[in-house]
């Protein structure tokens, strides 16, 4: 078995078979019949299950724990504390970058709905009951909600000190900080951004603000612990990082990574929510101390207390020349982390170095807070912070734009950032098709043609916006291809299919070079004693990293099947290839890749295995300035235009046509990308119109999909449209890249810049619900509607 | 949940013996959509549960009488009131409400009944019952009665319904030659939401001149409300902007909308003037 | 979530303060407040049957007062949970006493209720709704019992 690092581009020099093809998911058929494996469906014998008992204050010391009713409830099996976790685990903390939120809590509770104690029942409903029965008594401490009031507090803080987790080295300088809540503060200085305002005619300067909001995957995060003697465990989870869970697991355990065995099933949705550890060190833990099986599936509301998207404030400064050029910005962003830090420091750096936009600023200056709250954790959320920067940064370029009265579309393409300019960060763009994104949505938009403005109650506009994003560097792949003796053929790889159709594009890969029809490739899901290391399926990173660790996978099958072969077939290796199930020798002589295996093993026996192994170059930004020749190994741009409709009487808005325009480099399967593209504007368009979650002294008030309400069919607009913009990754597999988050990115700002268009009302929080559009309406009329409590 | 009883009766009588005129924990079920919903959120821990799903008589008739009174059972779902011809054709506006009402899946197992015993002022539909004059049937151990749509809703949850009493069905009128009804539906977050401001109206103009008018608001307020006195200036009044201008206004003064997720006071106030003069305008339009 | 009311009272303001500050007699125009006991700590622990329509719910409370500013300003504080559900109820009530004249006095009541849990997340629209309610409800058995008390003093 060999394995090669090459983040070198492998150029193909035939034309591809596989590759821009559309063809059908491979698991379509199983989920529309229900045959499809779900973690959620799992039962296994003498399994109990575990309600969780959540805390009822912000932030509170607990003075005392009363589970006795609980646990003399009938048919309770155990009710579990904080205290029982330390007995197995004495620093029970963890998370991707702070060691900092407790398996369950230990003498404080840092905020409503964070777990405390778990009640254990063969019945679930016994052990819901249960959970209700356990009374806790809490000396209430002050508490911080607010994400720039937290950042400035003096004297409430939720931890006392900080505990950076040592994987990260820019985090090693956080390491016992005390008296903050700033989790982490990431800066950057491109150049001067002060010397650039004084050299500008014009400064604008806005703040911007996003709700928190929720991931609302249909299949609730689950997990089940199975212990295997006292020694080991196999996690069954719904999760999207198999291999992350399975070293904090170990770490925590402090055992060797091969006693932890970490799988998972199709995902019924993840978009960040089940990332990291959610529940897998809890039921890990639950299932050693009880010595059975346990299972945890939350319930909706209970998704509330779990893992949210980032509300932020953020502050954007530029300034601008006459003949329209922005010569310097200033951003300022802080993001609501929560009580836990989770992966939010990752966010506040890895999004925070992008805040001033796809533009080719000479000036830059941009500050990013990871703030501590007393709300439920914040974490990666499709987009991973992205969305929320440019619904700053395209709001505001749009206003100076329209201020400026230059053409929002033109405005932008003049300070585009190009190929072989540096990004704030320094480094060099490549093979990123701003500029051809910007021209596909000008066409796919018609956006000179003449409009309609509407008159009277109904106001039509026209809006457009552009955003970008690094992908997460540096993370590894490992992939595997098997071939099997009968010539079928399987491919071994940690990313997680949660709907995104990650399964087929890793089989087209593969069978591309291999000559195999993808259809027949089966993927096997991640079981971290089967499949190799993943980083995680996150960030719009596996069609480029792990995709190629599979076509290095495959290719290392491939140069051992065409030795096999050319012994059976008297001809130099280096001359065959591989197609239609066959390996065809120069002269048109051909054996299947069954026939091969069998001429080398004898018999329909044997394996050829491949491996591959992906880690791009990265350079970490240096500390301070931000500053790195190497930032990233792809740049995605996504951007919309958004038509609307705005009833001037009731504030509501219309949607009538979305269209997205993405660089995803080269398109492996057409029909996936689109609807990743398509699937991640309706997902931004419901954060955009009326999802937020609410809170009243910590406690979330909309924790039901009743009340916090997500798109339905109709709020699809009646037009929507996606494209891809002529692009190719150079680097990556056949030149692709990732597809799953760009579609998010400039959804909210594009509709906004339209409700400006067709109304002359800027609004700077989202969501844009009626109400707020229609109150930003009367204030403007200087007739403003009174508020009240 | 907590672990409850439930019993599937097969009479209304049945069903009847089973409930309990002092016990709130003992409820019956038609659809359970909401029920459920109250349930899972630990805001009602039932005792006991009386199916009405396999009732003989079913209960989900939608027929027209010989006084051409529309009969809709309280156990016909409101896909089945959707889907009538019989319903389009006397009633077009329930038609109409129906199509935007929460959506096809609750639709498909909710039922009229159940819809309206529940008592939600949130929910689409009594409104316009009470535009259109409907009446409902109730069964109790002592016999039926018949209780005015106007009366059936007495405040958030509550309805006049006895604990022992079962809604059979509901009766629209049949309406005077020339009178159009309509509701119209105002939702703050997703289109399928719940109404933050629900108008009906049901009005008969002729020769320019307003000759009946009936107009309710829900979901702002914490019952669905006939405004009489709007009604009473709309009688007699000439057909025109400023008419229909001052009934909107005076419907947004007479009543206190209650906030919540979906809008403040001060907005619903401002969405119930503007839906009922859009729902004048469409009553009377030539 | 908050409500705020206001009603007149056909006595003076000491009077109105003096009954309101009894807590045992404040807590009687608590609509369900049941089963009061003195904790000696100036606290009281007490039981509140809240039910709406056919929900009923019940909530094991501690009474305080947590200001006394007489005769103007007092403000009781209620916290606790509900039976069976785990949660918290925190409520604030404040009332404000003007006095009109020598014999009337305006009662201001504002309550800041708040709700953790279950009932906080899935519920809240349930309460707000009826909280209003409960707060007028509350007024005018404040008013009603302070002018019978008063219809006595005068007999
Ligand atoms: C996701 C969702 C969205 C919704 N959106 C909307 C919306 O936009 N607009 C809207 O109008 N509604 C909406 N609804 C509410 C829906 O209309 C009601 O849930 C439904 O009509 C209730 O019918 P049911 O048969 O399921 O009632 P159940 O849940 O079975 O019962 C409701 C109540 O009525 C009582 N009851 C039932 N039948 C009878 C009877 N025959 N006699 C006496 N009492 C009875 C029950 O005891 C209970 O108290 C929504 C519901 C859901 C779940």
């Amino acid at each position: 078995m060999s394995t090669r690092v090459d983040p070198q581009p492998i150029t193909e020099d035939r034309p591809t078979v596989q590759i821009g093809r559309s063809i059908p998911r491979l698991e379509s058929l199983e989920k529309v019949t229900g045959e499809t494996e779900y973690i959620h469906h799992l039962r296994l014998p003498h399994m109990l299950y575990g309600k969780i008992f959540r805390s009822s204050v912000a932030h509170g010391r607990i003075l005392k724990l009363d589970t006795r009713a609980a646990r003399e409830l009938p048919g309770v099996a155990a009710v579990i504390t904080g205290a029982d976790v330390c007995a197995l685990i004495p620093e029970p903390y963890y998370g991707p970058a702070f060691h900092d939120q407790p398996v369950l809590a230990i003498d404080k509770v840092r905020y409503v709905g964070e777990p405390v104690a778990v009640a254990l029942s063969e019945d679930p409903h016994l052990a819901e009951h249960a959970a209700n029965l356990i009374e806790a008594e809490y000396e209430e401490l002050p508490a911080v909600f607010d994400e720039v009031e937290a950042a400035a507090a003096t004297d409430t803080f939720v931890h006392d000190a900080l505990k950076p987790a040592g994987t990260f080295p820019d985090l090693k300088h956080l390491q016992g900080r005390t008296k903050t809540n700033v989790a982490l503060d990431f800066s950057l200085r491109h150049n001067d951004a002060e010397r650039g305002f004084e050299q500008a005619d014009y400064i604008f300067e806005h703040v911007f603000r996003t709700p928190a909001a929720i991931h609302a995957a249909m299949e609730p995060i689950v997990a089940v612990g199975e212990p295997r003697g006292s020694s080991a465990v196999t996690i069954h989870t719904s999760s999207q990082s198999p291999s992350f869970v399975r070293t904090e697991v170990a770490r925590l355990l402090g055992w060797p990574e091969n006693h932890v065995r970490v799988r998972t099933a199709f995902l019924g949705g993840g978009f960040g929510a089940k990332l990291y550890i959610k529940l897998e060190a809890l039921v890990a833990v639950l299932a050693l101390l009880v010595k059975r099986p346990v299972k945890i599936a939350l319930t909706m509301e209970e998704q509330f207390y779990t893992i949210t998207k980032h509300a932020t404030t953020v502050r954007m400064k530029s300034g601008v020349t006459k003949a329209g050029k922005v010569v310097a910005r200033r951003c300022e962003a802080w993001w609501n982390g929560g009580a836990y830090a989770d992966i939010g420091p990752r966010v506040t750096q890895k999004s925070g170095f992008t805040a001033a936009g796809p533009y080719d600023i000479e000036n830059v200056s941009l500050d990013s807070y990871a703030v501590y709250t007393n709300l439920p954790p914040a974490g990666a959320f499709r987009g991973f912070g992205i969305p929320q920067l440019v619904w700053a940064y395209e709001s505001h370029t749009d206003i100076i734009a329209r201020e400026l009265e230059l053409d929002p579309l033109e405005f932008r393409r003049a300070n585009i950032l190009r190929n072989g300019r540096p990004q704030a960060t320094g480094t060099i763009m490549r093979d990123t098709a701003t500029v051809e994104v910007l021209d596909t949505l000008e066409r796919a938009m018609d956006w000179k043609a003449p409009r309609d403005p509407g008159d009277g109650n109904v106001r039509r506009g026209r809006g457009v916006a552009i955003g970008f994003k690094a992908c997460i560097a540096p993370t590894t792949s490992v992939a595997i291809v098997n071939i099997y003796g009968d010539g079928s053929c399987a491919v071994y790889c940690g990313t997680v299919d949660m709907g995104q159709g990650s399964d087929t594009a890793m089989a087209q890969i593969a069978a591309e070079v291999l000559g195999l029809d993808p259809r027949a490739i089966s993927v096997i899901h991640p079981d971290t004693d089967v499949t190799p290391y993943d980083m995680a399926t996150l960030g719009s990173r596996s069609t480029f990293h792990m995709g190629n660790a599979v076509r290095l996978a495959a290719l290392d099958a491939r140069e051992k099947l065409f030795i096999m072969a050319g012994k059976a077939l008297g001809c130099d290796p280096g001359l065959l290839s591989a197609a239609g199930g066959c390996v065809r020798a120069p002269d048109g002589r051909q054996l299947s890749v069954g026939e091969v295996i069998k001429s080398g093993f004898l018999m329909q026996a044997g394996n050829l295995i491949g491996s591959g192994s992906f880690r791009p170059t990265y350079t970490s930004p240096s500390h301070g300035d931000g500053q790195s020749s190497d930032i990233t190994p792809f740049w995605m741009v996504g951007a919309v235009g958004a038509d609307v409709e705005v009833d001037m009487e009731t504030g509501h808005v219309r949607v009538t046509r979305l269209v997205s325009v993405a660089d995803v480099g080269t398109v492996i399967n057409p029909a996936i990308v689109t609807r990743q593209l398509n699937g991640g504007a309706v997902m931004q368009l419901g954060l955009t119109m009326s999802e937020a979650l609410r809170f009243d002294h910590g406690q979330v008030t909309n924790a039901s999909l009743a009340d916090y309400k997500i798109p339905g069919i109709l709020d699809v607009p009646a037009e929507i449209f996606a494209e891809a913009a002529p692009g190719c990754q150079h680097s990556g597999p056949f030149g692709a890249k990732g597809a799953g988050e760009t579609g998010t990115f400039a959804v909210s700002p594009a509709i906004a810049n339209a409700i400006h268009d067709a109304t002359g009302v800027r609004i700077y929080d989202l969501p844009l619900t009626p109400e707020v559009v229609y109150r930003a309406l009367r204030a403007a009329q200087h007739n403003p509607l009174e508020n009240e409590l | 949940m907590t672990p409850f009883e439930l019993q599937e009766p097969d009479t209304l009588a049945e069903a009847i013996t089973l409930l309990d005129p002092d016990d709130p924990a003992v409820r019956p079920l038609a659809g359970a959509t909401a029920l459920m919903l109250m349930m899972k959120a630990g805001l009602f821990q039932p005792t006991r549960l009386v199916s009405l799903r396999r009732l003989d008589d079913g209960l989900r008739h939608i027929f027209i009488d010989e006084r051409g009174e529309l009969h809709l059972g309280a156990l016909a779902t409101l896909s089945d009131i959707e889907r009538s011809a019989l319903v389009a054709e006397h009633a077009p506006a329930v038609t109409q409400a129906c199509h935007t009402l929460s959506n096809v899946r609750v639709r498909n197992v909710a039922t009229l009944g159940g819809h309206l015993a529940h008592g939600d002022p949130h929910m689409d539909l009594p409104p316009l019952l009470l535009a259109l004059g409907a009446r409902a049937r109730a069964v109790g151990p002592h016999g039926e009665r018949w209780i005015d749509a106007a009366d059936l809703f007495v405040g958030y949850y509550q309805t006049s319904l006895e604990r022992d009493e079962l809604l059979s069905e509901i009766v629209i009128p049949s309406p005077e030659p020339d009178t159009h009804a309509t509701y119209v539906k105002f939702t703050a977050l997703s289109a399928d939401d719940w109404p933050a401001v629900g108008v009906a109206a049901a009005a008969r103009h002729r020769d320019g001149v307003i000759v009946d008018a009936k107009l309710a608001v829900s979901a702002a307020t914490e019952r669905p409300t006939r405004l009489p006195a709007v009604e009473a200036a709309l009688r007699g009044a000439t057909v025109c902007a400023d008419t229909i201008e001052s009934a909107a206004e005076a419907a947004a003064r007479s009543v206190e909308p209650l906030a919540d997720l979906r809008g403040s006071s001060a907005y619903k106030r401002e969405m119930i003037r503007v839906h009922v003069r859009r729902a004048l305008v469409t009553v009377t339009r030539s | 979530m908050q409500v705020t009311g206001k009603i007149r009272v056909h006595a003076p303001q000491s009077d109105v303060f003096a009954f309101a500050q009894n807590v045992a007699l404040l807590t009687q125009c608590i609509e369900g407040c049941r089963d009061l006991q003195e904790r000696g700590d100036g606290t009281y622990a007490a039981r509140i049957e809240a039910q709406i329509a056919f929900l009923r719910m019940t909530f094991n409370v501690t009474v305080a007062l947590a200001r006394v500013e007489p005769p103007h300003v007092l403000e009781a504080r209620i916290t606790g949970s509900p039976a069976n559900l785990a949660g918290k109820v925190d409520a604030r009530a404040t009332l404000t006493l003007e006095p009109v004249d020598a014999g009337e006095t305006d009662v201001t009541y504002a309550l800041d209720l708040s709700l953790a849990g279950k009932l906080g997340g899935m519920g809240e629209s349930v309460f707000r709704a009826k909280a209003k309610e409960y707060g007028d409800r509350f007024a005018a058995c404040l008013r009603d019992a302070v002018e019978s008390r008063q219809a006595e003093k005068t007999l």
